[in-house]
């Protein structure tokens, strides 16, 4: 009987990957220093050229074939590095050094990289570190273009490759993705890393920070890999192995293609009732045009991702371009866009120079945007200016008081009376909804219910919130349940305070894209669900072959349950039934 | 040779869009141009000397130029430094 081991690491790209590990190891040993003779400088300089030219041409490569993959704005990501590559400056002094110090390409540029570093190296500052990174890559390219091994290899992995390594730069995991690997782990990195970014825009499953990861696994180890928890299964057993594999969604696409196989969209249970089911997006893909095509409109759109990827505040006109795009895309299916949730786990220096000592309790989410007025007034011109084709809505993030809510509600009103008055057009009539993802708003979804034109719940920050519970920390992580009583019951309010004021109540965070959670959502009364793209098909056939009747009973008697344990036996109970009812919907991916 | 001193006020420092302004500017001018920063001197033609000054707000530099131009990119060094580098201002 193998063991089964647990890795905890930070979640970078939410996914689910099952398969067989690669270990991918990234040499940053130092570069030879090899003395040379005075009539071989030339030959090291123009070495030198040569090795800068390739890596210049791979950068502009990889930052076309990632604008391919992961759509336009994640191109950003190589300028900085195809600007670093390109320093004709740095170059000269590389070349003047070997003359002087009689020493080989590698050794010197090598060295003159380390001390040009030396300062970002103590740097805390993120943007800093950020620049260390960029650095770092472009030197690894140029040295591995010295030293002969610089084409990156293409050929395919097997199917189901998992690529553990120490670290991971942008390029590469572009690299494996393209190669066929359906999830990343890396010992190093954060959740903020270009890595990061990059996966999530591929929709390639990713834990980053798993300490000493690649020490860990070795190759052709059995490896379930949650992005979404930070968690890395190695050697899993035969049951924990079933249970992912209802959840696997590394290859979003195929089964986005999949919803077209449906009878119906959105879905409609065997006695009749409707259920909307929309996608969570973060960033402009490929998908976008698939899911439009499927009729699938955007329950979230976490538009913080537009910040995420330039390095200060987008201005109107670009976040004016990137919104309407997005609008025109999905039109006439819905785009509900929720304003910057940043704060907490997000970049915010540039609002926040002092970190906080509780971010999670901190400025984040609408406080931030309600704090930084001038900045949310820009946001909100270009959402408004988008929503001409009047399918978009705006939801905003993190309320505990409905005072936010009303303020923010005010400040809508001043941008339209100005855009009134500078003749632009936008939607009249735009829904702005209220996102319930604190106990305290939960307890008052009447009063929110009241004055937003829909609710919908974040089950994720309710979850922490609710449990005081960090997940990303190992040692309580535990007490992170998504069926534990004290959240069911909050969603219950929420869900019933909407349904009393009549406005639609949906369900958006990871809870709805749980396959077991789903007939317990809508029993409750959830209107619709939004869901990352790769749960759809799923969620939409467990749908139509469940009654509403079934789904009610569950959560009727759910609610009831006094521990944990009873709601999760619940649960698992009806969803065992369920799997042997609808055996295609869980069988048709192993 | 033309010498000034001038003090980073954008919220976010010297990081990389601000770096790249720095470093074209730079490149308008037939002179030398270098930043000096704790003694620390960095051609200012150069992406990864720029980076290397690591300069975060309130940091106080000094721009040198020699050459033809000295003068013109002395003045246009110092403006571009304390221009902010159209980074909006969050409490305005």
């Amino acid at each position: 009987m193998v063991k089964s081991t647990q890795i905890q690491g930070v979640p970078a790209s939410g996914g689910v990957a099952l398969g067989e590990a690669r270990v991918v190891f990234t040499l940053d040993s130092m570069a030879p220093e090899r003395p040379i003779l005075p009539e071989e400088i030339e030959r090291e300089c123009q070495r030198i050229d040569r090795a800068v030219e390739k890596a210049v041409l791979e950068l502009k490569e990889i930052r076309e074939r990632a604008g391919k993959h992961a759509g336009g704005p994640v191109t950003k990501i190589f300028d900085a590095q195809l600007m670093i590559a390109g320093d004709a400056e740095f170059l000269k002094s590389v070349k003047k050094e070997i003359a002087k110090r009689l020493q080989c390409a590698e050794g010197v540029y090598s060295s003159l990289v380390a001390d040009n570093t030396s300062s970002l190296r103590k740097s805390k500052d993120s943007y800093m570190r950020q620049m260390l990174t960029d650095i770092e890559a472009v030197s690894k390219k140029v040295l591995s273009h010295l030293t002969g091994n610089g084409d990156s290899p293409n050929h395919p992995f097997p199917p189901n490759t998992i690529i553990v390594a120490k670290k991971i730069s942008p390029a590469e995991a572009l690299n494996f993705y393209e190669r066929g690997a359906v999830g990343v782990v890396s010992a190093e990195g954060s959740a903020h890393a270009h890595m990061a970014l990059i996966a999530r825009a591929l929709y390639l499953p990713a834990v980053v920070g798993a300490d000493r990861v690649q020490n860990k696994i070795r190759n052709g180890d059995r490896l379930i890999v949650d992005g979404g928890l930070g968690k890395v299964f190695l050697k899993p057993d035969a049951a924990l192995w079933e249970s992912y594999q209802s959840k696997q969604g590394g290859d979003s696409l195929e089964s986005i293609k999949s919803l077209s196989g449906l009878d119906k969209f959105p879905p409609v249970t065997t006695d009749g009732h409707t259920v909307e089911l929309a996608a969570n997006i973060e960033l402009p893909g490929p998908r976008d045009a698939e899911l439009a095509q499927r009729n699938v409109g955007v329950g979230l759109y976490r538009t913080e991702f537009i910040y995420l990827q330039s390095s200060s505040f987008p201005d109107e006109a670009a976040q004016f371009e990137y919104y309407d795009s997005i609008a025109e895309q999905y039109a006439p299916q819905k785009v509900v866009m929720r304003t910057f949730d940043l704060g907490s786990d997000k970049y915010v220096e540039e609002l926040q120079p002092s970190p906080e000592s509780n971010p999670a309790l901190g400025f984040r989410g609408i406080r931030t945007s309600l704090g930084t007025p001038a900045l949310f007034k820009t946001q909100l011109r270009a959402i408004l200016r988008a929503s001409t084709r009047k399918n978009v809505k705006i939801m905003l993030p993190l309320l505990s008081d409905i005072g936010e809510f009303n303020r923010a509600r005010r400040i809508i009103k001043r941008v339209m009376v100005e855009l009134r008055r500078e003749r632009l057009e936008f939607d009249t009539d735009i829904e702005v909804g209220a996102m319930i993802e604190t106990p305290s708003a939960a307890l008052t979804a009447d009063c929110f219910a009241r004055n937003a034109a829909f609710l919908s719940v974040g089950t994720n920050d309710l979850l922490q919130y609710t449990m005081a519970v960090d997940r990303d920390n190992i040692r309580v992580a535990d007490l992170y349940k998504m069926f534990h009583p004290a959240q069911l019951k909050l969603i219950q309010a929420t869900i019933d305070a909407a349904n009393q004021h009549n406005i639609p109540v949906t369900v958006c965070g990871e809870m709805a894209g749980d396959m077991s959670a789903i007939p317990l959502l809508i029993g409750m009364g959830a209107t619709g669900l939004s869901m990352g793209p790769a749960n759809l098909y799923r969620a939409a056939s467990i749908i139509s072959g469940l009654s509403m009747a079934e789904a009610k009973a569950l959560a009727a008697e759910t609610l009831k349950a006094q521990t944990v344990k009873e709601t999760e036996n619940l649960v698992e109970v009806f969803h065992n039934k369920l799997k042997s009812r609808l055996t295609g919907v869980f069988s048709e991916r192993t | 040779m033309k010498t000034g001193s001038v003090t980073i006020t954008n919220r976010l420092g010297l990081h990389a869009r601000p770096s790249a302004m720095v470093v074209q500017q730079a490149n308008k001018f037939e002179s030398e141009v270098w930043i000096e920063r704790d003694g620390l001197k960095i051609n200012a033609k150069s992406i990864m000397g720029i980076m290397m000054l690591a300069a975060e707000q309130g940091a106080e530099l000094v721009v040198m130029t020699e050459g033809t131009d000295e003068e013109q990119a002395l003045k246009a060094m110092q403006e571009i430094l304390v221009s902010g580098f159209g980074e909006s201002n969050p409490s305005s």
